[in-house]
């Protein structure tokens, strides 16, 4: 949710926002690259971003289960240094899915970049 | 690692809300548990103290009321069956009403008993979703319960201005326990189910104002059991396409999954039925009493939602308090 102050938008809520946006294509393309559980996407998506974006548990896990339950990811138990972790991996679906949003995200990104990017200075020389 | 009597009270906060399945419920806060005890091992070798580490961590989680909410709605989704169960019960009564068997004193108890067993089996089974439309109906027996004794207190308010002779104490101290036992039950069954979530208390009260209209309704007509014909017999084709829409409602209800929505449309259904139940018994409503009619149910529909709002409060003091 954006909270508006009286001088408008934090720049910090616009960034929620698209990240509320993504977080489902986020999650399906780290744990397409390899198998990972809760604690290691979240460091993985600081590490990334150089601590840009931060996921918090609060959205991370709902977000997860649901992915889950539509049968995008699959979870499994492993126990590691007799610490259990849940992996979380994508389905065959979720493969799918994950190649449409890639697609859509980059004609989308392009797409918005190609207006919202400052157009080219004219070159005073010619 | 050794048990945090923190760690575990977080746990089992957030367990007391899922409002899931007790295997998923366990299968969530094993996740959570691990998530936990990673991340404060963490705050550990960074150099905090493990009471410190702990606090951390739980803290980064956010509320537990808050958490599990989110995470009742990632696995909510109910089945085509469980909603039509959950329908189940509107669509007995609307047979009942069809068939003009509420006046029956074998019918209508026949009916309600098996609705009571069966809320009991799914409380005992870990609150499904089909549960609370039965739960609501379970609870109305309470409310016609009340109606029937109304004819005693009126006599002790005769009594009172001195224009009718004293009721029988035995039976006016028998009628003030069972409204006590009433009033317990219909409230702390609310409360109950409000501070797990709050729209499925609202969709458990969601006979109620239809139920109570009709008993009003009724009593203007001189009484549920005045004498044969019943004079509100026709309204039984009403109160029978009534719970068939109320049916259908609750597939909506279970369907969606924005709050705001499920109780937009059941305050709009209610609202419609009970204006539907004063139109079909030519009762006179004026513009004034639309408006208060409207007030009075979006009050009990919004009810629970105001005793989570209290439950949030008193919670997020605590956790304040506790630093």
């Amino acid at each position: 949710m954006v909270i508006r102050r009286r001088n408008g938008p934090r720049p910090t809520d616009y960034i929620s926002d698209l990240l509320r946006g993504s977080t489902d294509s986020l999650l399906l393309a780290l744990v397409g690259e390899s198998p990972m559980y809760g604690y290691s996407i979240i460091k993985e998506i600081e590490k990334r971003t150089e601590g840009e974006l931060r996921f918090k548990e609060g959205t991370l896990y709902p977000a997860l289960h649901r992915l889950e339950e539509e049968g995008l990811i699959k979870g499994e138990w492993v126990s590691v240094r007799g610490m259990e972790r849940r992996y979380y991996s994508l389905t065959e679906r979720g493969a799918e899915v994950l190649e449409n949003r890639r697609r859509q995200w980059q004609q989308f990104s392009s797409a918005v970049d190609r207006i919202i990017s400052p157009p080219p200075t004219p070159d005073p020389t010619s | 690692m050794s048990p945090n009597p923190q760690l575990d009270q977080y746990l089992d906060e957030v367990r007391r809300h899922l409002n899931l399945a007790p295997e998923r419920s366990n299968h969530i806060i094993r996740e959570l548990r691990s998530h936990l005890l990673e991340r404060s091992e963490e705050g550990e070798i960074a150099g905090l103290s493990r009471q410190e580490s702990i606090s951390h961590a739980i803290y980064s989680f956010g509320r537990p009321r808050a958490l599990a909410r989110l995470l009742y709605e990632s696995h909510r989704k109910t089945s085509l069956s469980e909603m039509g169960v959950a329908a189940l019960p509107y669509l007995l009564i609307a047979i009942l009403f069809a068939m003009g068997g509420w006046s029956s004193w074998l019918w209508s108890p026949l009916l309600l008993l098996p609705i009571v067993l069966v809320t009991l089996f799914g409380w005992w089974q870990g609150k499904p979703n089909w549960l609370y439309p039965w739960a609501g109906w379970s609870l109305v027996p309470l409310a016609i319960g009340a109606y029937l004794a109304a004819p005693i207190f009126n006599q002790m308010y005769q009594a009172l201005a001195s224009t009718g002779p004293a009721p029988d104490p035995l039976a006016l101290s028998g009628l003030l326990l069972y409204l006590a036992v009433a009033v317990w039950i219909l409230a702390s069954t609310t409360v109950r189910v409000a501070k797990r979530n709050w729209t499925l208390a609202s969709l458990m009260l969601l006979p109620m104002p239809v139920m109570i209209t009709w008993l009003v309704l009724q009593e203007r007509a001189g009484g549920l059991f005045a004498g044969r014909p019943d004079p509100l017999h026709h309204l039984d084709g009403t109160m029978s396409l009534i719970n068939v829409t109320l049916a259908f409602a609750t597939v909506g209800f279970l369907y969606l999954r924005e709050s705001r929505l499920k109780i937009l449309g059941l305050m709009a259904v209610t609202f419609f039925a009970v204006t539907a139940i004063l139109r079909a018994a030519q009762a006179d409503i004026e513009l004034t009493s639309m408006a208060i009619l409207a007030a009075v149910v979006s009050a009990l529909l919004l009810t629970p939602a105001l005793i989570e709002a209290a439950a949030d409060m008193i919670e997020t003091r605590r956790r304040a308090r506790a630093g």
